[in-house]
């Protein structure tokens, strides 16, 4: 259950980000998270919900890029997708592949409402300039949700259920208080 | 308004590991992160290899667990050093907690630092701690199908221990199958048979962490 720690180094990060660009609020933000790491999406949304409340990420669409394994093989050079349990290379069955894509944790980027000069954001359709706050449109969105490589955009839900574990059981722990080193020599 | 972050999002989890790394060199410390189940027999794997290496390493160990400090008292009966992290609920250990372990050693005395991870095959994976190398631990009880389930911490793996192995009698573990599981998710991890209560192949793996220790 280290997604709650994910979680709140994204909101920390992405708070951190917004504040210093003079936003009041984050609208979106998308992540790209390798199937290669240990990362549960039901866990991740379920910490994001949970760990936004009452931050200016409260409210705001989690949008997870799932990056699909993808390596080399040091013996034949042929690169190939696979998946987190087949690493040989298809080619010429060799295991000493090293992976290329796949095990990634980033924000790619966020958008958030910056209130416009004397406007205090009320309305920030009223001029050209201010457009800029609002959300975009669902094409700006699927553009800044683009990585390089070979990522596949997960479907247009906040995070999709990852099917290699679905259960959400997992998701019980909570957060950890400030954890205690002590010295017993 | 869009901003582009392109931001690692354990960035400070691994920029602390990077100075952890760096200061663990300039003392010369050889540092290995042991990931294994609860139960597995972690605590006993570092008793042995503390009695294996005593002789010629300074050696010190951090004990990760979610509460109690029965392990540190276990290691510090040995007359080893060894510093307590109660994780408090969280189920791995992150870079943050070993700084303030390592503040309370003696880093300029030691040549190994053993970290014991909180007992867990997920989530200590994808946490650089500023280790030399991550070895994972598995016990014959816990069945020959391990990598297969848990495919990512055998990866991230420089060595497997294999624990408990006086126990391959009464479990049904096929020792070949777990082999050619491991090679297929990492071909250059050695697997060590031991039973470390025993003091059962402790030796070839001792002497594969000494030579690196000496390299450090």
């Amino acid at each position: 259950m280290h997604e709650m720690g994910i979680i709140s180094g994204v909101i920390d990060a992405v708070t951190a980000s917004a504040q210093a660009a003079g936003a009041t609020k984050v609208d979106k933000i998308t992540l790209s998270i390798g199937e290669m790491t240990e990362v549960i999406m039901d866990c991740l949304t379920f910490a994001f919900e949970a760990l936004s409340e009452g931050t200016m990420c409260e409210g705001a669409e989690l949008k997870v890029n799932i990056v699909k394994p993808h390596s080399i093989c040091l013996e034949c050079s042929t690169e190939f997708d696979h998946d987190r349990f087949h690493l040989a290379c298809p080619n010429c069955g060799s295991y000493e592949t090293v992976l290329l894509e796949g095990r990634e944790m980033t924000i790619d980027g966020i958008e958030v409402d910056v209130p416009t000069e004397g406007d205090d954001g009320a309305d920030p359709s009223a001029d050209g300039e201010a457009s800029e706050s609002m959300p975009t449109s669902d094409g700006d969105a699927a553009a800044s949700g683009q990585t390089a490589g070979r990522t596949a955009p997960s479907a247009d839900s906040p995070a999709s259920c990852d099917e290699r574990n679905p259960a959400p059981s997992a998701c019980r722990d909570v957060p950890s208080p400030e954890p205690s080193a002590e010295p017993t020599l | 308004m869009e901003i582009d972050l392109k931001k690692p999002i354990l960035d400070k989890n691994d920029k602390l590991a990077a100075e952890l790394r760096e200061r663990f060199a300039k003392n010369h410390v050889y540092v290995v992160d042991l990931l294994a189940s609860p139960g597995s027999g972690k605590t006993s794997t570092i008793l042995a290899t503390i009695e294996a290496l005593r002789d010629e390493f300074n050696i010190g160990v951090i004990e990760g667990d979610i509460a109690s400090n029965v392990d540190a008292k276990k290691i510090s009966n040995q007359g080893i050093p060894a510093v307590q992290i109660n994780t408090g609920g969280a189920c791995h250990l992150e870079a943050d907690m070993i700084k303030r372990a390592v503040d309370v050693l003696d880093l300029e005395r030691l040549d190994l630092i053993i970290i014991e991870n909180v007992g867990n095959l997920v989530c200590p994976t994808d946490f650089d701690l500023g280790e030399n190398a991550k070895i994972m631990i598995l016990s014959v009880p816990e069945g020959d199908d391990k990598p297969l389930k848990y495919p990512g911490v055998f990866q991230v793996s420089q060595a497997v221990i294999l624990n408990k192995t006086d126990t391959l009698p009464v479990f049904n573990f096929d020792t070949e199958a777990f082999e050619k599981a491991v090679h297929e998710l990492n071909p250059h991890a050695p697997i060590f048979p031991i039973a470390a209560t025993k003091g059962t192949g402790v030796d070839d793996w001792a002497d594969w962490l000494a030579e690196r220790i000496r390299q450090a």
